[in-house]
């Protein structure tokens, strides 16, 4: 009896035969695309240009002294205050730190004061509150001690706030391109017990009521984004944002608001007037404000205040916690620098292309990284691996064999100049990266099978991920004692910051490693700056400095790394999506067109497939993926299970059509400089670039005719 | 258990936690504010790509805006704090407002076909009716009918109205269900009472919870509905707040819910609407919230939910407190803030374009022209488990059984893989009959030929040999006696009380493998169909799991044993405890192995397999406490009381002292913490 049953369940053991296949779905159809009306007339896009003439009323000088004047510009200050004007010769356009016709509006008593005031102050008292105080008091005894001297094309004021017991000296230069603001920090003195925190230089420039002037502000948020002068706001509060980011060293958590470049830009009437404000020294401790309209005046108004004592807070036990502020003012120059634009340089456009200048004379940009053609990035996870019960579980998502099948297919349907980042390729898996784990994993096969195409590998050593809550020795301690660590998904996993004493470190070893491999991509210290205990921000972008020995491709590089930078992936192509913003525009893509090889964001994450496509052809960048070789389907439950659609089988096609249109559209004009860009109508724009082609986009559903050309929906279409 | 394991995670948390700061982040890959999830393969929340983008804002001079409801081009919106009805127009972006001196606080806002605007007055308890020159013509107060009755409170917050002009009104507290009035104002019915399961395990939560717990969680009293809408068809859709059964039904005639779908749990709806389709969108208000706006289809599956909530928002897709949602003609989503005072809209991407188009075509039956949808999202989002699961269905009816079978099985849809996986079977054995049959009978006849020839005799002595030497092993002897209870009980619990035939080490052991053998064969060897939720077994805890309650039975009888007098020794329960899983340890793994080629229809085999196999250790088990200690029937039942009672103050005791030490450690780490400040 046993036996028969043993025999039976033998024979059908030996044929049966189970087995987990993946899911490969055929070609994709063609669902027709089609996109939403109010898509177009959000803030994701560009509205059509508002090209009133702005009339400036009069311009009141009584209170006001001539200081300054050269070819282009007189500079006029008022002795009282110390609130300047500028007259822009050209074009008889007067820029005022104060409003033109304070007068006309409603204003408390208050508000008018600081107006006035060049310079206004937080302090912190001796009871430990913080006070702020303007230049200008409503007892004329109590307001600051001022008095300046002209020396050539500079003005050196004095101010004393005699009161606060605090007191500074700064300049202003009037220049061939517009003037400059400089707070010199040796001269900052608090010769009372009263402790300096932030410095609100000149605030007032550009402010505009209302929608009484046509025009905007400019904010470098993402690529660029523009607030429109509207006589209300969707917010009724302030709009603010870090330059390069918060600093994690100090706080904790922070929304996403974060400016990549130290500039921003205001606009009176739309190729009449401009002014472009950058941020020259002080950036990394300088805060982007904007004030809407509907908060506490009717003004629009923005300026880059700075810190001159950041502050922590400090938990003493469970329930208990102090404010602790530095204790020395932090020592740097804060400057500001204004260049004042007219005419067609009156707008983003030509805040992108004076930007470009500066930043080619300072040997930022250099010429021979401008790219050649179109090319597509493709980003490639090797191994990643899922918690099993009691052992790890492995998949190989992509090996070098798999990589040399992706490339011969791609490049046998016509893909050329293909640019590899592979990630993953650590010891462990993905998730097991970190800044001392770059040696390949055994399982994934052999680099050689790749050697004839451009590959580099992607090393981000700020990071390291954990199952467990346990800190690894290398992490970032905070100001307040506490680790530094974010929950993700839910408290599944940690991440956690590495000190940068220990990445410099290792650094230079781990380039050389990548490199002989075949190639860096940098990410994580591309864009981030974190102090510590030892080092200031500024110190931190001089150990960047030292460390980044030649340009290597990276990962969204801040302004300060982009001078290392050969490579630009992951670029951006939509700002972070405040509620403040109108527009949405290529103020990024236009400063590096010509200079540097742009990557978008990975296509494959998009929501929006066709425009995005057809973004990426507007901006002038190039396409980027990022793949697997299995279906995403099995990271479903390991730390990269966010990575929910990379499966190549499934992106091919796709991936080679994105590649055609983008290529037909931009193979004559990537490498060229953007000059102009216009929007036509509601979702139908055209970009010059400097060798006369244009390009022109429709994102509309309907066939556009415009300026003798025929755009299908949703498509582009050059213009020699 | 979970309180163990709950404990035991405080404790080893509890010293990591020292010195880390936590902080909720997204991730790298997308930088939009909010995520935008689905329901993926474990029936969690899972990250996709956007399914609506932020357009515009609306913010007009709201003061904590209620309710919105859309009717053709125009939005309307009950501004309470305002106390006006806002209009605006879509096209023309026109705006207007009613107001009235009967309008005091208006919280819910209806219009009918007809642009009859019913509003519910939250301040003075009545529905008001404006008709499309906004002018006022009626108002109902509480209605009089002796049905309704005295008691019963009339507290309006929300009204719609059905294509027959019957009122719908759901109040602040409505116990009793929603108040259905005729188009005069007139009580009817009520109607959709929302039911409460009184099951044992509710009355045994009763019994532990505290008050506000007893409130939250296991109330007597039904909860009231806290939003209705109605849709083209006349059905009622209502949400339900703090409800953690069925927060969300669609109601049929009688009041019953019919929705069948997949969704995830949210406790904290405030507001549902439905587009011409039937898909039903609501809103939820709460800060731990995962998605403030969700989208689910017609018969109730989850597609997306995204949004978050945060007091100070200043980017698209955070709400402060959302109170109201509404969909205009385009499918745009108009979210009501009541906190923020605006109304944020949203529109469709290609993406949630491909869903809902997909989710349609399925609806009304074009299976392939839906396939097509389903196959591009999943290119687009391989974890949609939605599309995996209606893409198995598809194939299904296609009898292409093996691809549905592999799509039932990444969107982890048991239900279909069982029906698919019969198929499958089925085909399999058709096939491979004729060859099982072959072998077979091949094996038998090499079997028959074997025993002819003279090897046999050769292989018979081998046999006995090895048998033999075997036999001469303890361990051997042990097994061999160990493996007789099965057929003589008694007499083997008398060999291992007086002749303490097996030993201490032999039962450890055995202990061991037992719960190895249960861990690993419910984790790597059961069938997909009857494993449970392997992805969230930690390993500690499993073993936790198994080997507490069996070290706990077993000092807990022997303890109650010596009370009794009982005549066993402990490590006779010891061993006894393990020599009577026996069952277990022959059967378990076969039918594991079993369970790998059944389908649901065959479950009541594996079910009673399994139930056969513990009852068997469970009655030998009770035979041995009582020969070990030789007790009788009415003894063994006092033991088997006091066994249990005494393992749960063991537990308690361990609760006590480890809550205890807890505390002991929380102050020794602050005081460490308050002494590096320095």
């Amino acid at each position: 009896m046993k036996k028969i049953v043993f025999m039976l369940l033998l024979s059908l053991g030996l044929f049966y035969v189970q087995e987990l296949q993946a899911l490969e779905t055929d070609d994709p159809f063609e669902i027709p695309a089609s996109v939403s009306t109010t898509l177009i007339d959000s803030n994701l896009f560009t509205r059509v240009e508002d090209l009133t003439i702005y009339d400036q009323p009069t311009v009141d000088l009584t209170n006001f002294v001539e200081v300054l004047d050269n070819d282009r510009f007189t500079m006029y200050v008022n002795p009282n205050g110390l609130a300047l004007r500028v007259l822009n010769k050209d074009t008889g356009y007067y820029w005022a730190s104060d409003v033109v016709n304070i007068s006309d509006y409603e204003l408390t008593g208050a508000w008018i004061r600081r107006i006035n005031s060049a310079i206004t102050i937080d302090f912190l008292n001796e009871s430990n509150i913080t006070v702020t105080s303007s230049m200008i008091q409503r007892r004329s005894n109590e307001s600051a001690d001022s008095s300046y001297e002209v020396n050539g094309d500079e003005i050196l004021f004095h101010v004393d706030f005699a009161i606060e017991m605090i007191r500074l000296d700064y300049t202003v230069k009037l220049t061939e391109e517009g003037f400059e603001i400089k707070v010199l920090r040796e001269t900052i003195e608090e010769y009372g017990p009263n402790r300096l925190l932030k410095l609100y230089l000149y605030e007032f420039f550009g402010t505009v009521n209302s929608d009484d002037i046509p025009g905007y502000f400019f904010i470098p948020s993402g690529n660029g984004a523009l607030v429109r002068f509207t006589p209300s706001s969707a917010i009724s509060n302030v709009y603010r944002a870090r330059f390069y980011g918060s600093d994690k060293y100090r706080v904790g958590s922070s929304p996403e608001t974060l400016l990549n470049y130290p500039v921003f830009g205001v606009v009176h009437g739309v190729n009449q007037n401009g002014m472009l404000v950058e941020v020259k020294e002080g950036a990394e401790y300088a805060e982007y404000l904007y004030t809407p309209p509907t908060y506490q005046t009717t003004f629009h108004s923005q300026n880059a205040l700075f810190l001159m004592r950041e502050n922590h807070v400090q938990p003493l036990s469970a329930t208990e916690n102090i404010t602790i502020y530095e204790s020395e003012i932090k020592d740097y120059n804060p400057t500001l620098s204004f260049t004042i634009l007219e005419g067609d340089d009156a707008n983003y456009i030509g805040f992108a292309k004076t930007y470009k200048e500066n930043l080619v004379e300072r040997g930022i940009l250099d010429e021979s990284y401008a790219p050649d053609g179109v090319g597509m990035h493709v980003d490639v996870l090797m191994k990643e691996y899922e918690k099993g019960l009691l052992f790890k579980k492995n998949f190989v998502m992509t090996s070098f064999g798999d990589l040399k099948e992706i490339n011969r297919d791609l490049v046998e349907r016509g893909v050329t100049n293909i640019h590899y980042t592979l990630r993953g390729y650590n010891r462990g898996g993905y998730s097991d990266r970190s800044y001392d784990n770059y040696k390949l994993d055994r399982s994934i096969g052999s680099p050689d099978d790749v050697k004839d195409l451009d590959v580099s590998y992607y090393y981000d050593p700020t990071i390291k991920l954990s199952y467990r809550k346990s800190m690894p020795s290398e992490s970032l301690k905070m100001v307040n004692r506490r680790q530094y660590s974010i929950s993700r998904s839910r408290g599944e996993y940690f991440e956690y910051l590495v000190d940068l004493n220990v990445i410099e470190d290792h650094f230079s070893q781990a380039y050389e490693t990548l490199n002989n491999r075949g190639g860096i991509a940098l990410d994580g210290i591309s864009n981030e700056l974190n102090s510590n205990e030892t080092m200031t921000r500024t110190e931190v972008m001089g150990v960047y400095n030292d460390m980044f020995t030649e340009r290597m491709p990276m990962y969204r590089p801040d302004y300060y790394n982009l001078s290392h930078a050969s490579k630009v992936y992951m670029n951006l192509i939509y700002h972070n999506r405040s509620r403040f913003f109108t527009d949405s525009v290529p103020f990024e893509q236009i400063l590096l067109s010509g200079y540097m090889e742009l990557y978008s964001q990975f296509l494959n994450f998009s929501p929006n497939i066709h425009v995005d496509v057809l973004k990426v052809i507007e901006y002038g960048i190039n396409p980027a993926f990022l793949i697997t070789y299995r279906p995403s389907h099995l990271l479903s439950r390991s730390i990269s299970k966010d990575l929910y659609a990379t499966y190549y089988g499934n992106l091919d096609t796709y991936m080679v059509e994105t590649y055609e249109k983008v290529n037909e559209a931009l193979q004559d004009v990537m490498g060229h400089e953007i000059i102009w860009r216009e929007v036509i109508s509601s979702g139908v724009v055209r970009v010059d670039y400097d060798n006369g082609m244009s390009i022109y986009v429709n994102y509309t559903n309907q066939i556009v005719t415009t300026e003798g050309i025929i755009i299908n929906p949703l498509d582009a279409v050059v213009k020699g | 258990m979970k309180m163990i394991k709950k404990l035991t995670i405080l404790c080893i948390l509890l010293s990591f936690s020292m010195f880390t700061f936590n902080v909720h982040a997204e991730t790298d890959i997308s930088v939009i504010p909010y995520g935008t999830y689905t329901v993926g393969f474990d029936g969690d929340l899972v990250r996709t790509a956007n399914a609506y983008e932020g357009t515009f804002v609306l913010n007009e001079g709201f003061l904590n805006p209620e309710d919105i409801f859309i009717e053709g081009d125009e939005v309307y919106v009950a501004d309470k704090g305002r106390s006006r009805i806002f209009i605006y127009n879509i096209e023309t972006r026109g705006m207007m407002e009613i107001t009235h001196p009967n309008l005091k606080e208006p919280t819910g806002v209806f219009v009918t076909k007809d642009k009859h605007i019913y509003v519910a007055d939250g301040n003075r308890n009545v529905i008001l009716v404006f008709d499309e020159t906004h002018q006022l013509i009626s108002e109902f107060g509480k209605p009089t009918e002796p049905l309704f009755g005295t008691e019963s409170v009339f507290e309006p917050r929300k009204v719609i109205v059905d294509p027959r002009g019957n009122i719908y009104v759901v109040g602040e507290t409505g116990i009793n269900g929603i108040i259905q009035l005729d188009s005069e104002g007139h009580f009817i019915n009520f109607f959709g009472v929302n039911k409460v399961n009184i099951t044992l395990e509710l009355l045994f939560k009763r019994a532990l919870m505290s008050k506000e717990q007893k409130e939250m969680f296991a109330s007597l009293t039904p909860k009231s509905t806290t939003n209705l809408t109605i849709d083209e068809k006349g059905l009622v859709y209502t949400v339900i707040k703090n409800e953690y059964n069925t927060p969300l039904k669609k109601l049929n005639i009688e009041g019953n819910n019919i929705l069948t779908g997949n969704t995830i749990i949210d406790p904290a709806y405030v507001d549902i609407t439905t587009d011409s389709f039937g898909n039903i969108y609501t809103v939820s208000q709460d800060i731990n919230t995962r998605g403030v706006v969700g989208v689910h289809d017609s018969f109730g599956n989850l597609l997306f939910k995204f949004g978050r909530q945060e007091l100070n928002s200043l980017r698209v897709g955070e709400f402060a407190g959302a109170t109201g949602i509404a969909v205009d003609k385009y499918g745009d989503i108009w979210v009501l803030d009541g906190v923020g005072n605006n109304i944020q809209v949203f529109s469709k991407t290609e993406f949630a374009n491909s869903v809902l188009t997909g989710i349609e075509l399925y609806r009304i039956g074009e299976y392939d022209e839906s396939a097509v949808y389903f196959q591009e999202i999943i290119r687009q989002n391989s974890l949609f488990a939605l599309a995996h699961s209606r893409l198995g269905k598809y194939y299904e009816r296609n009898e292409d059984f093996e691809s549905a079978l592999q799509s039932y099985r990444i969107a982890n849809n048991k239900e279909g893989y069982s029906t698919a996986y019969w198929e499958v079977r089925d085909t399999w054995i058709n096939q491979n009959i004729m060859w099982i049959f072959i072998t077979f009978s091949l094996l038998f006849i090499a079997n028959k030929v074997f025993k002819k020839t003279p090897y046999y005799a050769s292989y018979q002595d081998f046999k006995k040999e090895t048998f033999e030497k075997i036999g001469e092993n303890e361990t051997v002897k042990e097994v061999k006696l160990m493996l007789n209870i099965i057929k003589h009980p008694i007499d083997t619990i008398y060999f291992i009380k007086f002749k303490q035939k097996i030993r201490i080490r032999t039962a450890f052991v055995m202990y061991i493998l037992f719960i190895l053998m249960n861990i690993l064969s419910n984790y790597y060897i059961k069938g997909y169909l009857f494993r449970s939720d392997v992805n969230d077994m930690v390993f500690f805890f499993e073993i936790l799991k198994w080997s507490v309650p069996l070290l706990l039975f077993g000092l807990g009888n022997y303890l109650m044993s010596t009370l009794q007098n009982g005549e066993a020794f402990y490590r006779d329960i010891f061993i006894g405890v393990m020599v009577v899983f026996i069952p277990m340890f022959l059967f378990k793994i076969p039918l594991d192995i079993l369970s790998n080629f059944l389908t649901y229809n065959e479950a009541f085999l594996y079910d009673f397999g399994y139930l056969l196999m513990v009852g068997w250790s469970v009655l030998l088990l009770l035979i041995m406490i009582m020969e070990l200690n030789n007790f009788k029937i009415r003894e063994l039942v006092v033991n088997l009381l006091l066994t249990f009672f005494i393992m749960i103050i063991m537990i308690v005791l361990y609760l006590i002292v480890s809550i205890l030490s807890q505390q002991l450690f929380d102050f020794i780490i602050g005081l460490i913490k308050e002494l590096i400040m320095l």
